[in-house]
């Protein structure tokens, strides 16, 4: 199972700053992306599991 | 930033192929390398989510067009389906010398780099679409605001008149490194002295801001500056 397969449009797993300044994005939109990056959207606890399930699974040295 | 669409486009035209090097957290907001039509592009990844660590271990990013992934050095990861048809991830196109001659190999993985990797891809999870934006906009955003009150001292220049990112240059009525040794003393880092690349870059200043800095913090940044001037 990838990290993707648990995405739910909306899920967020960090709290960033807050923006405490008034600016403008100042790039024309020549320069602005016009899709948003292929990245899924999890909550911190559902990225926790995943990786948390995917060390188990790792075929290393920890394991006899 | 520039974008270099035209530049590629006219490279194309004579059969040369663009490589170009990004920021990762640029990306939330600008335009790829893939979109500007850049052949192969690299980045290192620091500032997804790993630690300054006095300059190491970080990891490179390297991508190309599908039409050159057999002359990437290394190996690609691949997603297939096993005889069960369950999802499967097997290393693919991944260069024989890495295993049969590892003396004389050109290319090698290290699990440094690989931890390095688990980090940003950890650290990509978390942010995830919105969040990768959303940071994106927060470096640009407060860096145009140190910006902008920077540009109101007078005997300062700024450099970059264009958009920045998170990064631009000014130009100080002093040598940087003093200005950095006085501000240093107000607990504020002030930025790469550009003397070091070049001595005739003495007086200029590169100067970064993230998301983590607050108003108050590039206010104190300003009024130290002043005070050091």
């Amino acid at each position: 199972m990838s990290v993707f397969d648990n995405s739910k449009k909306g899920r967020k797993g960090v709290k960033l700053p807050k923006l405490d300044v008034d600016t403008k994005i100042k790039f024309s939109n020549k320069l602005l992306r016009d899709n948003q990056a292929k990245l899924p959207e999890l909550s911190e606890l559902d990225v926790v599991r995943h990786f948390t399930r995917l060390s188990s699974k790792n075929f290393s040295i920890d394991l006899k | 930033v520039q974008d270099f669409s035209d530049i590629i486009e006219k490279l194309h035209s004579v059969k040369a192929l663009a490589v170009g090097s990004f920021y990762p957290v640029s990306l939330g907001l600008l335009k790829t390398p893939g979109a500007m039509g850049v052949d192969i592009a690299t980045a290192d990844g620091q500032s997804l989510g790993n630690y300054l660590g006095f300059g190491g271990p970080s990891f490179g990013i390297m991508a190309t067009k599908k039409e050159f992934i057999r002359q990437i050095p290394g190996r690609i990861v691949g997603k297939t389906v096993d005889k069960e048809d369950k999802e499967a991830f097997v290393l693919t196109l991944q260069a024989r010398e890495q295993h049969i001659r590892r003396q004389k190999a050109t290319s090698n993985i290290c699990s440094n780099q690989n931890l390095m990797a688990l980090r940003a891809t950890i650290f990509l999870s978390l942010l995830g679409k919105n969040g990768f934006k959303e940071l994106s906009a927060l470096n640009h955003l407060k860096t145009n605001y140190l910006k902008d009150e920077l540009s109101k001292i007078d005997n300062i220049t700024i450099k970059n008149l264009t958009p920045t990112f998170n990064e631009f240059v000014i130009k100080l009525p002093k040598k940087a490194s003093k200005i950095i040794e006085q501000m240093s003393k107000s607990d504020i880092y002030a930025g790469i002295d550009l003397g070091k690349t070049d001595k005739n870059l003495d007086e200029f200043l590169l100067v970064a801001v993230t998301e983590r800095r607050t108003k108050k913090q590039m206010d104190k940044f300003v009024k130290v500056l002043k005070e050091a001037l």
